[in-house]
């Protein structure tokens, strides 16, 4: 079991990943937008992140920065989920200490996939 | 007399009978008392015949008075003079005598006279003789050929020493200056010829200054005693004397109204007592020497004239220019070269009239001003025409004429030049310089001729394009055409040290035009000489405002391509982002039903399938604009007007977007006016509004409020739609309507960039207007109006 933080500004799209999350056994932690994701981050610590990369205010490379620079959340493991398909996109969000890559539209078993590889050993559904 | 008292009486009768002298003794009556032989041998009378007679028998009739006068004058003692009497002979005859007279007392004291006459028919005789050798003499030197000064002088010389019988007979030459005479030559009468050594003497006017004021006294210097004659004896010690000379005769010769010179006759013997024809003949022989004087003169004259018309002769002949003389029509005279010109013999110049050579167009023009210079009008002197030569080739030749005469008739005397070859130099000139005059004046440039930077020259394009007249340019400044002083300083100062170095000027630079427009004008310059400025500069002067909005059009165009690229990308990048959102929610729901769907609970299982649903609409919305789009540009977009009830169509308007707002979002409505139903196409109208009010929550603040507000009036209604959101950048606001185009502050907030092309285009159907107010950071108002037409 962990906690999976879901940082995602799409509410339909949130519930959704919750809902994936959820029947896996994780715990899930929202966040609409970027700030909340990385106070949510600092406050629950959670064992992964999984968030969107274009939102209004702090954007996905934002929070990650954010929280790669404070020792207690720097080493959480990253997943992104993007609607751009760009390579440039993808390039970008590996080189700045992302884990994972996940583009929408995803299917379950990608979005699982990606989670079972980066979390702890034991930790997974 | 002396006393003859103490001699015989015979002596006395026999000297009156030998006397060679006629003697006569008069009484108080005037009667012959005595004659002797001589008188009775001079008069032809017997002495019988004489005696008691009057004594005017002897004289001429008409000098009968005069007798009778002369000899009571004799007898009162009152005649003295000897005088010249003439006898008449007793045939008649007469005969010149030299009578001498004196009064006697006879013993009864009655007076009377005693005359002796002396025969002087032989003295007339030897007299008359002289004159005449004189004037044989005279004669003679008349005749002499006077042309060789030099040899007539010796002749001259020769027959006045011999004539007059002097020894040295020499001429002397006054020097201009009258300051000196040179002798020329020297008769020596004994030697029968000239003293040439002595030629050559000259006696100054300072040596002998009393000689030289009488040789100029031109009368002449009869000296018989040359030693002691004040106008001589200045040469009695150093010439006289030594040479023997007792008498001198100098006679001035005169030739063209001066003294040229003086002869000199000079007597050595004893003293010569110079008579009247001495100085006549010495003077006739002094205008002989004037003649010789004249003579040679002629002479010299006559070989001058002679030698020059040779010389004429020899240049006319061969005189570069053909000359030809032209009387009645016809060639009178032709030098060499005219043949040369014409190829014709002189035989056949001199054969036809000479407008035979003259090529036929020109002619009439030719035999117009040959008639006019005859006639002595004005015709032109100098011109050129055609001739046609013996080959039949045409010649240009250039003409100078002038009325002459030839052989005491009216002529012209013509000098032809062939100028062919440079009349189609000119004419090649001619053409070339008029191509490039016609160039020039055409091209459609601006070409300015300067120097000392004013115009000397512009051609018409020149003009035009500043819009001045040429002859407002021509010696204006280009200062004009400069905005002010030091901007064409500036130019000046770049401009003319680039021409000095043999450089070409180019710049593009704004012109002013006469209007005081401007324009772009690529200006270029070259100096005509380098090393000297003053000869002027040609300024080549191109509109290319044209080409510069042909090039700015381009660099648009190419913006505007790149524009295009960017929003293609950005389209691309948008339909991925727009699209890639709904599809991932989609499938996931589709899944979660899937794997899930009977486990879960039923209002999990609607809301999945609500977001389905509701991704589906929201991908279609999304096509549906770029549709809008699509046909908005392909003009296909419809409008079709019809009675809405704006109020209520605005409420629910505002309810529908009320409930899709998210984050906290609200919308502040309300409507003014009356409500009643006005035409428009719903769907455009609900594309503006939907669209503004959408924007307006998306670029606001979580919890933003979003004013909508709608105002009914009689000819429009008007819509305002006001948020407090992120603001529009300046830079972006002029083109907030173009497709895809999104300001540049819109960071990661979602959107495709058609909005409010859709918004705009829709209200150009309705003929509406939209207007919008904005400031970064501090929000944005729209305010769209929409004309209701009845």
């Amino acid at each position: 079991m962990a906690t999976v933080l879901v940082i995602e500004d799409e509410k339909t799209l949130r519930d959704n990943l919750v809902r994936i999350l959820n029947a896996q056994g994780h715990d899930v932690i929202t966040a609409a937008d970027g700030d909340q994701g990385i106070r949510h981050a600092r406050e629950r610590r959670p064992d992964l992140v999984i968030c969107d990369i274009l939102m209004p205010q702090v954007d996905g490379y934002g929070v990650l920065a954010e929280l790669r620079a404070r020792p207690e959340t720097a080493a959480v493991p990253f997943i992104f989920v993007t609607a751009s398909a760009d390579e440039a996109d993808l390039a970008r969000g590996l080189q700045s200490g992302a884990n994972g890559y996940v583009t929408k539209p995803f299917t379950i078993a990608e979005l699982l996939a990606a989670v079972r590889r980066w979390l702890p050993a034991g930790q997974d559904g | 007399m002396p006393a003859v008292s103490h001699l015989e009486p015979d002596f006395l009768a026999a000297a009156l009978n030998v006397a060679r002298i006629g003697i006569c003794f008069v009484d108080d009556q005037g009667l012959f008392i005595e004659v002797n032989p001589a008188f009775c041998e001079l008069t032809g009378f017997a002495r019988e015949e004489l005696i008691g007679r009057a004594w005017t028998i002897a004289a001429p009739p008409e000098a009968a008075a005069n007798a009778e006068r002369f000899l009571r004058a004799v007898l009162s003692d009152s005649a003295r003079v000897p005088g010249q009497w003439k006898i008449r002979r007793k045939n008649g005859g007469m005969v010149e005598a030299l009578v001498s007279f004196r009064p006697l007392t006879r013993g009864d004291g009655r007076r009377c006279a005693v005359l002796t006459f002396a025969d002087l028919t032989a003295r007339i005789a030897e007299h008359t003789e002289r004159i005449r050798r004189h004037r044989d003499v005279l004669l003679g030197l008349a005749a002499l050929d006077k042309s060789d000064l030099r040899a007539a002088l010796g002749q001259i010389l020769a027959a006045d020493a011999a004539t007059l019988g002097i020894e040295r007979v020499s001429y002397w030459s006054l020097e201009d200056s009258a300051t000196a005479i040179r002798c020329e030559a020297l008769y020596i009468l004994s030697r029968g010829g000239t003293d040439d050594g002595f030629a050559g003497t000259r006696l100054h006017a300072a040596d002998y200054p009393t000689y030289f004021s009488a040789l100029l006294g031109d009368r002449p210097i009869a000296a018989d005693d040359a030693q002691r004659d004040p106008a001589t004896r200045e040469f009695a010690s150093g010439y006289l004397r030594p040479l023997g000379i007792t008498s001198m005769l100098d006679v001035p010769v005169w030739f063209q109204g001066k003294v040229v010179g003086v002869i000199c006759h000079e007597h050595i013997g004893p003293p010569r007592e110079w008579s009247g024809e001495d100085i006549a003949f010495a003077s006739s022989a002094a205008s002989m020497i004037s003649l010789a004087h004249e003579q040679a003169r002629w002479e010299d004259a006559m070989k001058a004239l002679t030698r020059s018309e040779e010389k004429y002769r020899q240049v006319v002949e061969n005189a570069n220019e053909a000359i030809a003389v032209v009387q009645d029509g016809r060639i009178r005279y032709a030098n060499l070269q005219c043949t040369r010109l014409s190829g014709f013999t002189l035989e056949e110049l001199y054969a036809r009239p000479f407008l035979d050579f003259v090529h036929g167009e020109d002619a009439p023009m030719v035999m117009g001003n040959y008639l006019k210079r005859l006639r002595g009008e004005d015709a032109d002197a100098s011109y050129e025409f055609r001739i046609i030569d013996k080959a039949g080739l045409t010649h240009w030749v250039h003409i100078n004429a002038v009325a002459m005469e030839w052989e005491s008739r009216p002529a012209t005397l013509n000098f032809l030049t062939d100028v062919t070859e440079r009349h189609e130099l000119q004419e090649n000139l001619r053409r070339s310089l008029a191509e490039r005059e016609v160039i020039l004046k055409t091209a459609p440039v601006g070409i300015s001729f300067a120097s000392n930077r004013r115009h000397r020259w512009v051609n018409d394009a020149f003009a035009a394009m500043l819009g001045y007249d040429k002859s407002e340019l021509v010696g204006q400044s280009s200062r004009m055409h400069f905005d002010d002083q030091e901007s064409w300083e500036t130019f000046g100062a770049e401009a003319y040290p680039v021409l000095t170095a043999g450089g070409t000027y180019v710049a593009e630079r704004l012109m002013k035009r006469k209007d005081g427009s401007r324009f772009w004008c690529q200006v270029s310059g070259n100096a005509v000489d380098p090393g000297d400025l003053a000869r002027g500069s040609i300024w080549i002067n191109v509109d290319v405002t044209e080409r510069r909005r042909a090039e700015q059009e381009i660099l648009r165009t190419l913006e505007k391509e790149k524009e295009l690229n960017e929003l293609k990308s950005r389209f691309v990048a948008m339909t991925s982002h727009e699209f890639r959102t709904p599809l991932a929610t989609i499938l996931s729901s589709a899944e979660l039903l899937e794997q899930y769907g009977p486990r879960l609970p039923a209002g999990e299982q609607q809301a999945l399938h609500q977001s389905i649903r509701a991704g589906v609409e929201r991908m279609t919305r999304m096509l549906e604009n770029v549709l809008i789009i699509g046909r908005s540009e392909a003009q296909m977009l419809e409008f079709q007007p019809v009675p809405t009830d704006l109020a209520g169509f605005c409420g629910r308007l505002a309810e529908e977007m009320k409930l899709a707002a998210g984050r906290g979002h609200s919308l502040d409505y309300s409507f003014e006016g009356a409500r009643r139903t006005v035409s428009v196409d719903e769907k455009l109208l609900r594309h503006v509004l939907v669209n503004l009010i959408s924007n307006a929550f998306k670029y606001s603040p979580p919890d933003g409020t979003v004013r909508f507000r709608v105002s009914l009036a009689d000819a429009e209604a008007a819509f305002e739609v006001a948020d407090r959101g992120i603001g529009i950048p300046p830079e972006d606001q002029p083109r907030l309507f173009e497709t895809f185009h999104r300001a540049r502050n819109v960071g990661n907030i979602s959107g495709t960039g058609l909005g409010l092309a859709i918004v705009k285009k829709s209200l150009e159907l309705h003929g509406g207007t939209i207007r919008f107010d904005s400031a970064p950071g501090r929000g944005t108002q729209f305010r769209v109006t929409i004309p209701l037409g009845d």
